[in-house]
């Protein structure tokens, strides 16, 4: 027979884990809106029975001595953490892009009648008005002004995408100094956690702190986590590049040449402090997003631009030289430079024809140096700045007197709607990235979510199972207060 | 399935959000009356819209080209005239001055007034319009038509170069008569371009005949090539007449194509009015819905019956 004591034993086992739950169950609902918790749920275990010692050998068989709380587990599922991570990079470098060509499309603004289009038109325009009167100063000086419009709207386009890719590289440095400062964190959260995980615990809270982090993490750059058996995690770079491995934290740092590449890529480029040499491929998140966009979504508009710019001086000035002006004289360049080099950085009109205001003095241009005429002293004829207003119409032919494929403006509409694509693709790919990421976090909150609701049936379940333990005590008590009583009586 | 209080508060902000992102866009297409407001709106028809502004820019200039073109005519028109009455007048003091009565000095007289009128058809053949010279050419900076020292004849300094306009794309048409070709001879109709030295021939011969006498000539072979020349004159008025009618048939081609291009324009890109304030009244319903839902989705939990 067992100790008439046994039971208090068993009851006050019980009485300790239902209130270890209770503990859990009320840190659970205080951390009901705790970002990037998990909630912890109670495990608990029975203790090891005992025979029961019988009269003889052959006793009852084994006993139960009550209840202890085996672990506290946070509910979690590393499987859906690692697609929200992958997702979240996804989402932070669309957002990007799409902010991006949003600013684009700002900077050439489209369609409306103050767009970098009408410019273009007012250009071609004014040459048709010349080419009725191309002996008149004030058709000549139109053309003049019209193109140095027209060059200015290409300078102030240019200028406003290469600001772009400036505030991109300032993104760049600081999402590195951000990186820095997470990756340094997890290394420290690693070490607690490899502590705790060595004596058998679960260090719910510290791994929801550092999950928590390596989210914010995945927001700024696309990396890769693994979770080894001591319970730390390693983190490398998407595209190859150790961040966190154990303990120890690999610092990332902005160079801003590669003296083993000079034809590398652009700069500034990431690369891990210690190895400033080899450049990392990033890719993903907000580092990710504002590199790919400075060297792509941007520069890409940058280089169609420099087409266009280029296409219009040597159409232009091809024309100029085959014709004579008014007066006379054989035509000039009407665009500078005009050795092949123009972009839209450096297209201007011939300052001999339009001036030149920043010299000291300023020089005064002479816009009768535009070339009208087809042949010398032929000053009625304009077929000359026809075929220049030609170059914005369809029937406008190439050098070879060929139809053109494409005229300037066409070349300009066809930036405008691949702009236009890009933007919408890039819209369409935030909106199905935000609605994957909500579905992920939302199978994230199923699983590691607080449910008041179920924190309040729990609380109920440990709650009477308590109130039971402390009868099953006082009943216990009794009994045996019963039994000396009784024994004892005089 | 298992519902974490935090999961309904990011749906109900989820879907909040994308439903006041909605109402947003169709209050800017409202608000701009556009429903292109940035080229990823309708990427294919920014393009269209683009080329359309091209198209219309264009559009413009052939329209001013076509205004400046028929005053052009117009000028060449009134200068032909100018030469015609001259013709007309030198026509009458020939006839009178064949009236076998008259003596030397009253044909003398005639000849001054001739002379009188010569001036005042070299004059009229030295018209311009803004400036510019309408019947010489290529070179509309120096006047064409001058009277050689001796008087003998009208020297032509102008040039054999035909103005082409392009008056629609891809169509040239030549825009100015001048005064390069060579007197007709007798009998024959003067060519377009010879009009004027025509013209020129038959008053200087007039003249001529007059100071000499030749009473018989300006009777007979005078007449008939005053005649002539007005032929040759009314000739080049007609040929310009036509382009003239050319011009402004074309005038009334751009205006209708302006309209149909502005149509086309405002089709692409600007809102529809009426649909719009559908589009935005159904957002609005859509998004006062998600938030009475999000105002009433607080429901009681179990905590709410615990004692």
């Amino acid at each position: 027979m067992s100790s008439s004591f046994f039971g208090i034993t068993a009851g006050l086992l019980g009485l300790e884990a239902q209130q270890t739950a209770i503990d859990v169950t009320s840190h659970n609902v205080a951390n009901a809106n705790t970002a990037g918790y998990s909630r912890q749920i109670v495990q608990m275990v029975t203790t090891a029975p005992i025979s029961a010692p019988g009269q003889g050998m052959a006793g009852a068989g084994q006993i139960g001595t009550g209840v202890v709380v085996g672990s506290i587990q946070r509910a979690h599922d590393d499987f859906v953490q690692s697609q929200v991570l992958y997702q979240n990079s996804q989402q932070s470098q669309e957002q990007g892009t799409s902010d991006m060509l949003t600013n684009i499309s700002q900077v050439f603004n489209e369609p409306t009648s103050q767009g970098f289009g009408t410019l273009m038109s007012n250009f071609f325009s004014a040459w048709q008005s010349l080419a009725n009167n191309p002996s008149d100063g004030s058709a000549q000086a139109t053309v003049a002004a019209q193109g140095a419009a027209l060059t200015n709207g290409f300078q102030q386009a240019n200028a406003s995408l290469m600001q772009q890719q400036t505030n991109e590289n300032q993104l760049v440095n600081d999402s590195v100094s951000q990186i820095n400062n997470i990756v340094q964190q997890v290394a420290n959260l690693n070490r607690q956690i490899t502590a705790v995980t060595a004596v058998g615990q679960s260090p719910n809270d510290l791994e929801d702190s550092r999950d928590n982090l390596v989210s914010q993490l995945s927001n700024l750059v696309g990396i890769q986590n693994t979770t080894l058996a001591d319970g730390s995690d390693n983190i490398t770079l998407a595209g190859g590049g150790a961040l966190v491995q154990g303990v120890s934290s690999f610092q990332l740092q902005v160079v801003n040449s590669d003296p083993n590449n000079p034809n590398g890529p652009t700069f500034p480029m990431v690369a891990l402090a210690q190895d400033p040499s080899a450049v990392l491929p990033v890719t993903g998140g907000t580092l990710g997003g504002a590199i790919y966009d400075r060297d792509t979504t941007i520069q890409s508009r940058i280089n169609s631009l420099n087409t266009l710019a280029s296409n219009v001086v040597s159409a232009v000035n091809a024309i100029q030289h085959s014709g004579f002006t008014s007066s006379g004289q054989p035509g000039i360049s009407f665009f500078v430079p005009d050795d092949g080099s123009a972009t839209a950085g450096s297209i201007s009109v011939n300052p001999l024809i339009n001036g030149d205001s920043t010299t000291n003095p300023p020089t005064v241009g002479d816009p009768s140096l535009i070339a009208t005429a087809a042949s010398a002293g032929t000053p009625a004829d304009g077929s000359i700045a026809t075929k220049v207003a030609d170059l914005a119409e369809n029937v406008g032919l190439d050098n070879n007197g060929n139809p053109q494929a494409t005229t300037l403006p066409t070349e300009y509409a066809s930036i405008i709607s691949q702009l236009g694509v890009d933007g919408q693709q890039a819209q369409a790919n935030v909106q199905s990235g935000e609605l994957i990421l909500q579905q992920l976090n939302s199978q994230q909150s199923t699983i590691s979510g607080v449910s008041l609701n179920e924190e309040a049936s729990n609380l109920i379940q440990y709650q009477n199972a308590y109130s039971a333990a402390a009868r099953v005590i006082s009943i216990i008590d009794s009994t045996v207060a019963d039994m000396i009583n009784q024994l004892g009586g005089s | 399935m298992r519902i974490a209080d935090s999961q309904v508060a990011a749906l109900r902000e989820y879907q909040i959000n994308a439903a006041y992102e909605q109402l947003v866009q169709a209050q800017t297409v409202i608000s701009t009356g556009r429903q292109i407001n940035a080229p990823s709106d309708n990427p294919y028809g920014t393009s269209v819209a683009l080329e359309l502004q091209a198209e219309e820019a264009q559009n413009t200039g052939f329209s001013n080209t076509a205004t400046d073109t028929l005053s052009w005519m117009q000028a060449t028109d009134t200068a032909l005239s100018g030469v015609g009455n001259v013709l007309t007048q030198a026509r009458t003091l020939a006839v009178q001055a064949s009236n076998g009565t008259l003596t030397s000095d009253n044909l003398q007289s005639i000849a001054s007034q001739l002379s009188q009128l010569i001036q005042q058809a070299i004059q009229s053949a030295n018209s311009t319009y803004g400036g510019r010279y309408v019947l010489g050419g290529y070179q509309d900076h120096t006047a064409p038509f001058a009277l050689s020292a001796d008087g003998s004849q009208v020297v032509y300094s102008g040039d054999t170069g035909a103005i082409d306009r392009e008056i629609s794309p891809g169509q040239t048409m030549q825009i100015n008569i001048n005064g390069s070709g060579s007197a007709a001879s007798p009998g024959t109709l003067p060519t377009t371009n010879g009009a004027l030295p025509t013209a020129f021939a038959a008053l200087l011969q007039l003249q001529s005949d007059l100071q000499s006498g030749n009473q018989t000539a300006i009777g007979t072979t005078d007449l008939t090539a005053i005649d002539q020349a007005s032929d040759g004159i009314l000739l080049a008025q007609g040929t310009n007449g036509a382009s003239i009618s050319r011009i402004q048939a074309l005038q009334t081609t751009l205006s209708t194509t302006q309209t149909n291009l502005q149509a086309q324009y405002s089709t692409i890109v600007d809102a529809d009015v009426a649909q719009a304030s559908i589009n935005y009244n159904s957002c609005q319903v859509t998004y006062q819905a998600a938030l009475t839902i999000a105002g009433k989705s607080v429901e009681p939990s179990l905590l709410s019956f615990l004692q």
